[in-house]
Protein backbone atom coordinates (compact mmCIF):
# COMPACT_ATOMS: atom_id res chain seq x y z
CA UNK A 1 0.00 0.00 0.00
CA UNK A 2 2.83 2.36 0.71
CA UNK A 3 4.27 2.30 -2.80
CA UNK A 4 0.88 2.93 -4.37
CA UNK A 5 1.10 6.09 -6.43
CA UNK A 6 -2.02 8.09 -7.19
CA UNK A 7 -2.61 9.65 -10.55
CA UNK A 8 -2.49 13.46 -10.72
CA UNK A 9 -5.83 15.01 -10.24
CA UNK A 10 -7.77 15.39 -13.50
CA UNK A 11 -6.83 11.88 -14.62
CA UNK A 12 -7.68 10.43 -11.26
CA UNK A 13 -11.39 10.78 -12.06
CA UNK A 14 -11.06 8.51 -15.08
CA UNK A 15 -8.98 6.01 -13.18
CA UNK A 16 -11.37 5.89 -10.26
CA UNK A 17 -14.35 5.57 -12.53
CA UNK A 18 -12.83 2.61 -14.36
CA UNK A 19 -11.55 0.97 -11.22
CA UNK A 20 -14.91 1.33 -9.55
CA UNK A 21 -16.65 -0.12 -12.59
CA UNK A 22 -14.46 -3.19 -12.69
CA UNK A 23 -14.71 -3.68 -8.95
CA UNK A 24 -18.48 -3.44 -9.11
CA UNK A 25 -18.68 -5.73 -12.12
CA UNK A 26 -16.53 -8.42 -10.50
CA UNK A 27 -18.22 -8.20 -7.11
CA UNK A 28 -21.65 -7.96 -8.71
CA UNK A 29 -21.05 -11.05 -10.80
CA UNK A 30 -19.97 -12.91 -7.66
CA UNK A 31 -23.01 -11.92 -5.62
CA UNK A 32 -25.56 -12.12 -8.41
CA UNK A 33 -24.17 -15.42 -9.61
CA UNK A 34 -24.80 -16.87 -6.17
CA UNK A 35 -28.20 -15.23 -6.03
CA UNK A 36 -29.21 -16.62 -9.40
CA UNK A 37 -27.96 -20.07 -8.42
CA UNK A 38 -30.10 -20.09 -5.31
CA UNK A 39 -33.17 -18.58 -6.93
CA UNK A 40 -33.73 -21.12 -9.68
CA UNK A 41 -35.87 -24.11 -10.58
CA UNK A 42 -34.47 -27.47 -9.51
CA UNK A 43 -31.89 -29.27 -11.60
CA UNK A 44 -28.19 -28.55 -11.85
CA UNK A 45 -28.27 -27.44 -15.46
CA UNK A 46 -31.13 -25.03 -14.81
CA UNK A 47 -29.32 -23.66 -11.78
CA UNK A 48 -26.25 -22.94 -13.88
CA UNK A 49 -28.32 -21.29 -16.62
CA UNK A 50 -30.19 -19.16 -14.11
CA UNK A 51 -26.97 -18.15 -12.41
CA UNK A 52 -25.46 -17.10 -15.71
CA UNK A 53 -28.54 -15.18 -16.83
CA UNK A 54 -28.85 -13.28 -13.54
CA UNK A 55 -25.15 -12.49 -13.64
CA UNK A 56 -25.35 -11.25 -17.21
CA UNK A 57 -28.31 -9.04 -16.48
CA UNK A 58 -27.32 -7.63 -13.11
CA UNK A 59 -23.55 -7.38 -12.87
CA UNK A 60 -23.17 -4.52 -15.39
CA UNK A 61 -25.83 -2.59 -13.46
CA UNK A 62 -23.88 -2.93 -10.25
CA UNK A 63 -20.72 -1.91 -12.08
CA UNK A 64 -22.47 1.13 -13.52
CA UNK A 65 -23.72 2.20 -10.10
CA UNK A 66 -20.24 1.84 -8.70
CA UNK A 67 -18.78 3.80 -11.58
CA UNK A 68 -21.24 6.65 -11.11
CA UNK A 69 -20.45 6.82 -7.42
CA UNK A 70 -16.70 6.59 -7.90
CA UNK A 71 -16.57 9.11 -10.72
CA UNK A 72 -18.70 11.71 -8.97
CA UNK A 73 -16.85 11.18 -5.72
CA UNK A 74 -13.50 11.60 -7.40
CA UNK A 75 -14.63 14.67 -9.30
CA UNK A 76 -15.77 16.36 -6.09
CA UNK A 77 -12.58 15.27 -4.37
CA UNK A 78 -10.45 16.84 -7.08
CA UNK A 79 -12.52 20.02 -6.98
CA UNK A 80 -11.96 20.24 -3.25
CA UNK A 81 -8.23 19.65 -3.68
CA UNK A 82 -8.09 22.57 -6.09
CA UNK A 83 -10.22 24.79 -3.88
CA UNK A 84 -8.60 24.07 -0.53
CA UNK A 85 -5.07 23.52 -1.86
CA UNK A 86 -4.54 20.53 0.40
CA UNK A 87 -5.42 16.86 0.67
CA UNK A 88 -6.69 15.48 3.94
CA UNK A 89 -9.38 13.09 5.17
CA UNK A 90 -11.92 15.90 5.40
CA UNK A 91 -11.83 16.20 1.63
CA UNK A 92 -13.04 12.69 1.09
CA UNK A 93 -15.55 12.78 3.94
CA UNK A 94 -17.09 15.94 2.52
CA UNK A 95 -17.09 14.60 -0.99
CA UNK A 96 -18.69 11.36 0.17
CA UNK A 97 -21.49 13.30 1.80
CA UNK A 98 -21.89 15.56 -1.22
CA UNK A 99 -21.93 12.58 -3.58
CA UNK A 100 -24.66 10.91 -1.57
CA UNK A 101 -26.61 14.14 -1.56
CA UNK A 102 -26.25 14.77 -5.28
CA UNK A 103 -27.16 11.24 -6.31
CA UNK A 104 -30.42 11.34 -4.38
CA UNK A 105 -31.32 14.89 -5.29
CA UNK A 106 -34.45 13.81 -7.13
CA UNK A 107 -35.91 12.04 -4.12
CA UNK A 108 -36.63 15.02 -1.92
CA UNK A 109 -35.08 16.77 1.05
CA UNK A 110 -35.33 13.90 3.49
CA UNK A 111 -33.60 11.48 1.15
CA UNK A 112 -30.90 14.03 0.41
CA UNK A 113 -30.11 14.51 4.09
CA UNK A 114 -30.22 10.76 4.78
CA UNK A 115 -27.92 9.89 1.91
CA UNK A 116 -25.52 12.66 2.81
CA UNK A 117 -25.30 11.41 6.39
CA UNK A 118 -24.79 7.82 5.24
CA UNK A 119 -22.08 8.83 2.78
CA UNK A 120 -20.29 11.01 5.28
CA UNK A 121 -20.37 8.41 8.06
CA UNK A 122 -19.17 5.66 5.74
CA UNK A 123 -16.31 7.70 4.39
CA UNK A 124 -15.34 8.80 7.89
CA UNK A 125 -15.27 5.15 8.98
CA UNK A 126 -13.17 4.18 5.99
CA UNK A 127 -10.76 7.04 6.55
CA UNK A 128 -10.39 6.16 10.20
CA UNK A 129 -9.81 2.48 9.56
CA UNK A 130 -7.44 3.30 6.70
CA UNK A 131 -5.27 5.46 8.92
CA UNK A 132 -5.37 2.84 11.65
CA UNK A 133 -4.48 0.00 9.31
CA UNK A 134 -1.65 1.90 7.67
CA UNK A 135 -0.15 2.63 11.03
CA UNK A 136 -0.53 -1.03 11.97
CA UNK A 137 0.93 -2.46 8.76
CA UNK A 138 3.74 0.07 8.65
CA UNK A 139 4.67 -1.05 12.11
CA UNK A 140 4.60 -4.68 11.05
CA UNK A 141 6.24 -4.57 7.66
CA UNK A 142 9.01 -2.09 8.20
CA UNK A 143 10.11 -0.56 11.47
CA UNK A 144 11.89 2.27 9.65
CA UNK A 145 8.63 3.31 8.01
CA UNK A 146 7.01 3.65 11.37
CA UNK A 147 9.61 6.13 12.53
CA UNK A 148 9.22 8.13 9.36
CA UNK A 149 5.50 8.24 9.78
CA UNK A 150 5.75 9.54 13.31
CA UNK A 151 7.67 12.52 12.04
CA UNK A 152 5.16 15.38 12.20
CA UNK A 153 6.40 16.94 8.98
CA UNK A 154 5.85 13.70 7.06
CA UNK A 155 2.64 12.58 8.67
CA UNK A 156 0.73 15.29 6.87
CA UNK A 157 1.83 13.82 3.58
CA UNK A 158 1.21 10.24 4.54
CA UNK A 159 -2.43 10.58 5.36
CA UNK A 160 -3.79 11.85 2.05
CA UNK A 161 -2.57 8.90 0.03
CA UNK A 162 -4.00 6.49 2.54
CA UNK A 163 -7.20 8.43 2.73
CA UNK A 164 -7.65 8.55 -0.96
CA UNK A 165 -7.12 4.82 -1.37
CA UNK A 166 -9.67 4.00 1.25
CA UNK A 167 -11.98 6.69 0.10
CA UNK A 168 -11.88 5.60 -3.46
CA UNK A 169 -12.58 2.01 -2.59
CA UNK A 170 -15.19 3.08 -0.14
CA UNK A 171 -16.96 5.24 -2.61
CA UNK A 172 -17.60 2.23 -4.69
CA UNK A 173 -18.57 0.17 -1.74
CA UNK A 174 -21.22 2.62 -0.89
CA UNK A 175 -22.31 2.31 -4.48
CA UNK A 176 -23.36 -1.22 -3.72
CA UNK A 177 -25.64 -0.02 -0.98
CA UNK A 178 -27.03 2.55 -3.30
CA UNK A 179 -27.91 -0.12 -5.80
CA UNK A 180 -29.74 -2.15 -3.20
CA UNK A 181 -31.95 0.71 -2.16
CA UNK B 1 -2.13 -10.53 12.83
CA UNK B 2 -0.39 -13.61 14.15
CA UNK B 3 1.84 -14.09 11.11
CA UNK B 4 5.43 -13.21 12.00
CA UNK B 5 7.05 -10.41 10.08
CA UNK B 6 9.68 -12.77 8.73
CA UNK B 7 7.01 -14.23 6.46
CA UNK B 8 6.85 -10.97 4.53
CA UNK B 9 10.24 -9.81 5.65
CA UNK B 10 12.01 -10.18 2.30
CA UNK B 11 12.45 -6.76 0.65
CA UNK B 12 9.86 -5.29 3.01
CA UNK B 13 7.13 -5.05 0.36
CA UNK B 14 3.97 -7.08 1.02
CA UNK B 15 2.91 -9.52 -1.68
CA UNK B 16 -0.31 -9.36 -3.61
CA UNK B 17 -2.10 -11.84 -1.41
CA UNK B 18 -1.09 -9.94 1.70
CA UNK B 19 -2.55 -6.77 0.28
CA UNK B 20 -5.80 -8.48 -0.59
CA UNK B 21 -5.91 -9.89 2.92
CA UNK B 22 -5.35 -6.48 4.45
CA UNK B 23 -7.99 -5.03 2.14
CA UNK B 24 -10.46 -7.68 3.22
CA UNK B 25 -9.74 -7.09 6.88
CA UNK B 26 -10.15 -3.37 6.51
CA UNK B 27 -13.40 -3.78 4.60
CA UNK B 28 -14.61 -6.23 7.21
CA UNK B 29 -13.92 -3.76 10.02
CA UNK B 30 -15.62 -0.92 8.15
CA UNK B 31 -18.57 -3.12 7.33
CA UNK B 32 -18.92 -4.28 10.92
CA UNK B 33 -18.83 -0.72 12.21
CA UNK B 34 -21.27 0.63 9.64
CA UNK B 35 -23.53 -2.38 10.10
CA UNK B 36 -23.57 -1.70 13.84
CA UNK B 37 -24.46 1.96 13.32
CA UNK B 38 -26.99 1.76 10.51
CA UNK B 39 -28.39 -1.65 11.38
CA UNK B 40 -28.75 -0.60 15.00
CA UNK B 41 -30.65 2.55 14.12
CA UNK B 42 -32.95 0.84 11.66
CA UNK B 43 -33.66 -2.01 14.09
CA UNK B 44 -34.44 0.47 16.85
CA UNK B 45 -36.74 2.36 14.51
CA UNK B 46 -38.42 -0.90 13.58
CA UNK B 47 -39.24 -1.34 17.25
CA UNK B 48 -36.97 -4.21 18.23
CA UNK B 49 -35.72 -4.32 21.81
CA UNK B 50 -33.67 -6.65 23.95
CA UNK B 51 -32.71 -10.06 22.60
CA UNK B 52 -34.17 -9.57 19.15
CA UNK B 53 -32.36 -6.28 18.78
CA UNK B 54 -29.01 -7.84 19.61
CA UNK B 55 -29.44 -10.76 17.22
CA UNK B 56 -30.69 -8.56 14.37
CA UNK B 57 -27.86 -6.08 14.78
CA UNK B 58 -25.34 -8.91 14.94
CA UNK B 59 -26.64 -10.40 11.70
CA UNK B 60 -26.56 -7.02 9.99
CA UNK B 61 -23.02 -6.45 11.19
CA UNK B 62 -21.76 -9.73 9.76
CA UNK B 63 -23.61 -9.20 6.49
CA UNK B 64 -22.18 -5.72 6.09
CA UNK B 65 -18.73 -6.92 7.03
CA UNK B 66 -18.84 -9.72 4.48
CA UNK B 67 -20.08 -7.50 1.68
CA UNK B 68 -17.68 -4.67 2.37
CA UNK B 69 -14.79 -7.05 2.87
CA UNK B 70 -15.41 -8.82 -0.42
CA UNK B 71 -15.63 -5.61 -2.36
CA UNK B 72 -12.60 -4.11 -0.69
CA UNK B 73 -10.60 -7.28 -1.37
CA UNK B 74 -11.59 -7.11 -5.05
CA UNK B 75 -10.70 -3.42 -5.09
CA UNK B 76 -7.22 -4.09 -3.76
CA UNK B 77 -6.86 -7.17 -5.96
CA UNK B 78 -7.50 -5.43 -9.28
CA UNK B 79 -4.74 -2.89 -8.74
CA UNK B 80 -1.78 -4.92 -7.62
Amino acid sequence: MEDYAREPCPWRIMEDCGGAFSMGAIGGSLFHGIKGFRNAPSGNYRRLISSFVTLKERAPIVGGNFAVWGGLFSAIDCTMVYMRKKEDPWNSITSGALTGAILSVRNGTGAIIGSAIIGGVLLALIEGFGIMFTRFTAEQFNPANRMMEEDPALSGQQYPTVGSIGAQDGSSIFGSQHSYQ
Amino acid sequence: MPVPSSAYGHQGAPSCFDRVKIGFMMGFCVGMASGAIFGGFSALRYGLRGRELVSTVGKTMFQGGGTFGTFMAIGTGIRC
